[in-house]
């Protein structure tokens, strides 16, 4: 997902604390279009009336985490697992040592569609 | 009748029962109280099966206190035998090939699987209306939500269905379902209690626990299911010593606390202005402020604090949440498991059908807003700077502690809403979680126990937050709050 470059048309940036989804005369941070991109990118197939939809309501939910921007932030870093304001180091490595993981078989009876030990996809190359 | 673990369990001891006898008790009545649609599956079959296994052991005199007793789990937890769906489409006929962590814990200390609970679609909710296999309703009253996401777990249980579940709670989806039906719950500590099995949501915030009845059953429950896991990256090796024992250290903090009338001794309980300031429904405010004063007039001190960072928790989990579940969720693809798209052109065309039949609504805003924030030229504006604020409000926890041993307030803003009421605006969802982000955020242990219902009869929680690793100390003061409660009614 990092590295594709997005640019969104936006509303004026830092919303103040909307407390509802964004009243009907300010302008929607997100098109149909932006939607569509964006979907494109989570690999999730909308129809036409769900961008739409979706567009509104994203719009909603931007004008919430736009409060973020107000915060002074300068000094501070970001925080990650949370025990780490507390413990030293709180992320483990194990061993870098081969150990049995799955049964291959019972795994493979969950896939949509398997033969020979492979999961099957539709042909990509021709 | 007392249908608490404890009880249950000195029936199964006193042989006026047996675990065969309560499984079967309990699966009669999950059969007469579908309408209110907690369970997901059931399966008389395996449950019998662990239930007669269970009274082999209490029959060679198998001292485990759980030994016997059922059990249900949100199904966001995999299990053997069981389908396990998240509440999704994606996963409607996905049988798991092992067991969650938690599941093994309970499994191994005795306890019966009864089946898996409803929830919210990968967790995410606040209502329990974005289950793919339907709504569930409030027992208290069928007409309202019974919060979320563990929300068949919490209904299941104030229902008496069972007498304990297990739950996750990712941004207060323990204790706000616990709060909304008028049961007790508890999230630990990030990292007490494994995730391995666990259906991952926002795996910096996603943490396992229990809920039952009692401050006192939920201790039990908590004392087998914490402990090291190296299947999951960030299980907690190192806890102190003196905090490492859930249940000793219930016990060890009721006894030092006994002489009547001074159950509270000692103790200093901040008192958030922001958790009772505009916004919060007159009845909770009044609910906490007596349940405060009841544990004043027994010996506690009360202090105000401030917690300055309420409101910025919604933003910030709502940027970190959404961000880390479009990255768990990418695994759902229609190759290895799950739902597979039946008509497509390609492979991508495949992908990208497959995860639009198989994801709610609510599920594709979140993966849409973690795209967002993501992606390059935001990600340092939203994700790194809500990450930002979460470590000042982690801060924050911290100086509160340094005036007080624990925080108490509500759980949420109001009581259980009408089914419907909110379940069109995403935001106004989202701000009725703003008591219980923050610790989620900070990672902190944090519990809900029942303090009085509203003029509607419809239950009202008391929020108790804990500093690192504090869950016995809050479990014994919430236990000794619930037996003045009761002695009081």
């Amino acid at each position: 997902m990092r590295g594709e470059i997005l640019t969104f048309r936006r509303s004026a940036p830092g919303i103040a604390l909307a407390r509802r989804a964004l009243p009907p005369n300010v302008p929607m941070a997100f098109q149909p279009d932006d939607i569509r991109r964006l979907a494109r990118l989570a690999r999730i197939a909308v129809d036409g009336g769900e961008a739409a939809h979706l567009a509104r309501e994203l719009s909603g939910i931007l004008g919430l985490i736009d409060q973020l921007q107000a915060v002074n932030t300068a000094h501070v870093e970001p925080l990650a697992h949370p025990l780490d304001v507390v413990m030293a180091s709180t992320q483990r490595l194990r061993d870098d040592r081969a150990e049995p993981a799955i049964d291959r078989e019972a795994h493979l009876a969950n896939a949509p569609q398997a033969e020979g030990g492979l999961f099957l996809v539709p042909r990509v190359l021709e | 009748m007392d249908t608490t673990l404890h009880a249950l369990s000195a029936r199964l001891r006193a042989r006026q029962a047996t675990a065969v006898s309560l499984a079967t008790e309990h699966l009669e009545r999950i059969g007469a109280a579908a309408p209110l649609n907690a369970f997901l599956h059931v399966d008389a079959d395996l449950t019998l099966a662990q239930a007669r296994e269970a009274d082999r052991r209490l029959a060679a005199g198998d001292p485990s206190p759980l030994l016997g007793l059922p059990v249900a789990h949100k199904d966001i937890f995999v299990t053997r035998g069981w389908r396990s769906t998240a509440g999704s489409r994606m996963l409607e006929h996905y049988t798991s090939p092992f067991d969650a962590a938690v599941v093994e814990r309970l499994a191994a200390a005795g306890m019966v699987c009864l089946g898996k609970l409803n929830c919210d679609e990968f967790a995410m909710g606040s209502s329990n209306e974005n289950s793919a296999f339907g709504a569930v309703r409030n027992p208290r009253d069928p007409a309202r939500i019974p919060g979320g996401s563990s929300g068949g777990s919490a209904a299941a249980v104030a229902a008496g269905l069972v007498p304990a579940a297990t739950g996750t709670d990712t941004g207060g989806s323990l204790r706000q379902p616990a709060s909304m039906c008028g049961i007790t719950a508890i999230k630990p500590t990030y990292g007490r209690v494994s995730r391995y099995g666990m259906i991952a949501f926002a795996s910096s915030l996603d943490q396992g626990g229990p809920m039952a009845h009692t401050a006192e059953d939920c201790a039990l429950l908590l004392d087998v299911l914490c402990g090291f896991d190296a299947r999951d990256s960030t299980s907690i090796e190192d806890i102190p010593a003196d905090k490492a024992h859930i249940w000793r250290g219930f016990q060890a903090e009721n006894a030092a606390n006994a002489s009547p009338g001074k159950e509270f001794a000692g103790l200093t309980l901040g008192v958030p202005r922001e958790f009772l300031a505009d916004g919060v429904a007159p009845e909770v405010r009044a609910a906490v402020e007596r349940a405060i004063a009841a544990m004043v007039a027994r010996g506690a001190r009360r202090v105000d604090i401030s917690l300055p960072r309420t409101a910025l928790s919604i933003p910030a989990y709502y940027v970190i949440a959404p961000a880390e579940a479009s990255s768990n969720l990418s695994r759902f693809d229609g190759v290895r498991y799950g739902h597979r798209a039946a008509d497509f052109r390609d492979l991508n065309d495949m992908i990208e059908r497959t995860r639009a039949e198989g994801f709610g609504r609510e599920v594709k805003r979140r993966i849409l807003t973690g795209a967002y924030v993501l992606s390059h030229g935001y990600y340092d504006a939203y994700y790194l700077q809500a990450q930002r604020v979460r470590r000042l409000i982690a801060e924050d926890f911290q100086a509160a502690f340094r005036q007080c041993d624990l925080i108490v307030g509500p759980v949420a803003p109001t009581t259980a809403w009408k089914a419907g009421e909110k379940s069109a605006d995403p935001v106004a969802m989202y701000l009725e979680d703003i008591f219980t982000l923050g610790v989620s955020l900070a990672g902190l242990p944090g519990l809900s126990v029942p303090c009085a219902v509203d003029a509607g009869a419809l239950p009202v929680g008391l929020q108790v937050i804990g500093n690192y690793f504090d869950e016995a100390r809050m479990l014994a003061v919430a236990h000794r709050y619930q037996r003045l409660a009761e002695a009081g009614s």
